[in-house]
């Protein structure tokens, strides 16, 4: 398989190319410019040099006198080293005879070259390449009149040799050259800088790998059953999946995109997550109520070293949580309770077998009775009074559980639940059942002395719920705080339970009290009617 | 004679026990305890020779006790009194040092049995 060029490599390449080519298109135009101007500076120069000795004074006079003391080549001998990219001066009269050359042996002699002829003959001013005695050479031809400007006398042929240009060419081109390395080095590190910071920024993952996150990003918020929601550091929602949405129950018309960017607080008014922005803690397995949903929520900080720069929650319905921990527990109690159960049945067996060994008859015929007498007394009540599956359960296993323990447990006769407080569950009646019984079980003695009595009565306005207890109380500095989340007086317990409880009695529009005179005493009312839900 | 401890929260059955025991030539009953706590604090002072033991106790488990008669090196015949005939807890209480089990319900020659035997 090809291997595949990273990212970062790419953007150097394409870069460092882009310099290459910009650098070689620069480059040809200005060599072309710069001969071309070298050129042409070179052929103005010698036009204007043969122009300006053609019409010297000195040149016309000494032509005219043929010259006799060599002025002319002390003319030119002072004129060249003053002049640029001229090589020789030659003045020539009309016969074609050499009054000036840098070589002093060819003065008196005839002009070489066979361009001259325009200049001779028709007196033009011209420049012509041509290769003379000093090599090929470049040379501007002007015709000298004398001094009455009637008669051509002579031409002057000022040239310069086609080596001396191209030198001059290819040091221009040398300094492009070497200009447009000095640029293509400072792009190439340009590119390599502007590669690294790129790849720095995108944390080394290449653009296949990017959308890859992106779309396993989209596809695992929208798969998860938790509710997510991110803010930035000003409590705007930068992120919210569909879970949250529906979690949260929000009504019509708020839908993900007109929720984000929304502050939070204006979305759900009682949200933690401007206290994590403020203090930069984690805070886990919170229970928070939303309108009428119960949360367990995760917030913790997003944070950028050592600065917060946003906040995330994930939470789940809570009632989603506990019915996925029963169903997880479940099996676990159902194999507890059978056990229980069977050790109970045997034990009750054993004292029957016992009393007919010893021959103690007649107790063991008050024991049969006793045992029939409360399981019928139990089980009319859970199947006639209760008519709530989910609440008989409950009563019975706790019944259960209480006789395993040795504990008394008591479900008054004239307990009544016929049908449920409205907008109430099972779930919500078991829940603080559950939980009070549990604590009771606790407080009281294991000795045979324990005992904890239940009364449930409903009629048409209210459903009352009493549980009482002969433990050991509540202490009157604990009471105030019994329904605060986190607040237990048991080991290894999470302080949930009696904050659920009032929760759910608050949320019935009920009330719960609490006597602790010797034991407790718990007297729960909640209206059966309620009229709207959010009332 | 051999002084004999009951470890039982059924009260009941704690009884018939006790009954059983009495009946039982060379064996004298010395305490009959509810929990393990009760029994760890009579264990003591009674020092008995065999202590009988129910496995199930509220919010307790007999094994655990077996274990610490053991890591506290004191000298006790113990036999398990159990509802269920789980054979993994019997070897877990034979790897503790458990002479023998008991199932409920078991009968006063059963119970003589095993411990002439022991």
């Amino acid at each position: 398989m090809r291997k595949k060029i990273k990212l970062h490599t790419k953007i150097a390449l394409l870069v460092t190319t882009v310099v290459i080519i910009s650098i070689s298109i620069i480059i040809a135009f200005a060599v072309s410019w710069m001969t071309n101007m070298i050129e042409d500076k070179a052929r103005t120069n010698l036009m204007n040099v043969s122009m300006m000795v053609a019409h010297s004074d000195e040149i016309i006079q000494a032509l005219e006198n043929r010259d006799p003391d060599g002025r002319i080549g002390s003319y030119v001998d002072n004129l060249l080293p003053g002049l640029e990219q001229v090589e020789y001066i030659i003045v020539v009269d009309k016969d074609g005879i050499r009054h000036s050359h840098p070589n002093p042996a060819m003065i008196g002699q005839t002009f070489v070259g066979g361009d001259e002829q325009r200049a001779a003959e028709e007196g033009e001013a011209y420049i012509s390449e041509a290769t003379g005695t000093l090599g090929k050479a470049l040379r501007a031809f002007a015709p000298i009149y004398d001094s009455k400007n009637n008669e051509e006398i002579g031409f002057v042929a000022v040239g310069t040799l086609t080596d001396s240009i191209e030198s001059a060419k290819n040091t221009a081109l040398l300094y492009v050259i070497l200009i447009s390395l000095g640029a293509l080095a400072v792009g190439g590190i340009g590119a390599f800088l502007l590669s690294n910071n790129i790849k720095k920024i995108l944390l080394g993952l290449e653009p296949e790998e990017i959308s890859q996150l992106y779309t396993e990003k989209t596809g695992m918020l929208e798969a998860i059953h938790e509710g997510l929601i991110a803010v930035d550091n000003t409590g705007r929602i930068t992120l919210i999946n569909d879970a949250a949405i529906e979690i949260l129950k929000f009504g019509t018309g708020f839908d993900k995109a007109n929720l984000l960017g929304q502050h939070v607080e204006a979305v759900i008014p009682n949200t933690g997550m401007p206290n994590i922005l403020e203090t930069g803690q984690s805070e886990f397995d919170r229970e928070q109520r939303i309108d009428h949903t119960i949360i367990v929520t995760n917030r913790i900080p997003i944070m950028n070293g050592s600065e917060i720069i946003g906040a995330i929650a994930s939470f789940r319905d809570k009632t989603e949580v506990t019915k996925l921990a029963e169903e997880l527990t479940g099996a676990k109690k159902m194999a507890w309770s059978l056990r229980a159960q069977n050790h109970e049945f045997m034990n009750k067996l054993h004292t029957i077998s016992g009393l007919i060994q010893l021959e103690e008859y007649h107790e063991a015929l008050v024991f049969i009775s006793d045992v029939a007498k409360n399981r019928n007394n139990i089980s009319d009540i859970l199947t006639r009074n209760i008519q709530n599956p989910s609440v008989s359960a409950l009563l019975l296993s706790k019944y259960a559980k209480a006789e395993e323990c040795r504990v008394k447990l008591v479900i008054d006769a004239e307990s009544r639940l016929t049908r449920l407080p409205q907008y109430m569950t099972a779930e919500d009646i078991v829940s603080i059942i559950g939980n009070l019984v549990e604590n009771s079980l606790d407080a009281v003695k294991n000795d045979g002395t324990g005992l904890i009595e239940i009364k449930v009565l409903q009629n048409d306005a209210t459903l009352t719920i009493q549980i009482r207890d002969n433990g050991g109380g509540i202490p009157l500095a604990d009471q105030d705080k019994l329904y605060t989340q986190g607040f237990s007086t048991k080991k290894d317990q999470r302080g949930n339970g009696m904050f659920i409880v009032k929760n759910i009695i608050d949320a019935g529009g009920g009330t719960i009290s609490l006597n602790c005179d010797g034991g407790v005493f718990w007297d729960i009312t909640i209206p059966m009617n309620r009229g709207k839900k959010n009332d | 004679m051999i002084e004999v401890m009951i470890v039982e929260d059924d009260p009941m059955v704690r009884d018939i026990n006790a009954k059983f025991l009495e009946r039982i030539e060379g064996f004298k009953l010395c305490a009959a305890v509810a929990s393990l706590d009760n029994a760890r604090k009579y264990i003591a002072i009674k020092k008995p020779d065999l202590i009988l033991l129910d496995v199930y106790l509220p919010n307790e488990n007999g094994i655990d006790f077996l274990k610490w008669i053991r890591e506290k090196n004191i000298d006790v015949d113990i036999i398990l009194i159990t509802a269920d005939k789980s054979i993994d807890r019997i070897q877990e209480s034979f790897r503790y040092g458990a002479v023998d089990y008991l199932i409920k319900p078991f009968n006063k020659e059963k119970k003589s049995k095993n411990k002439l035997n022991m």
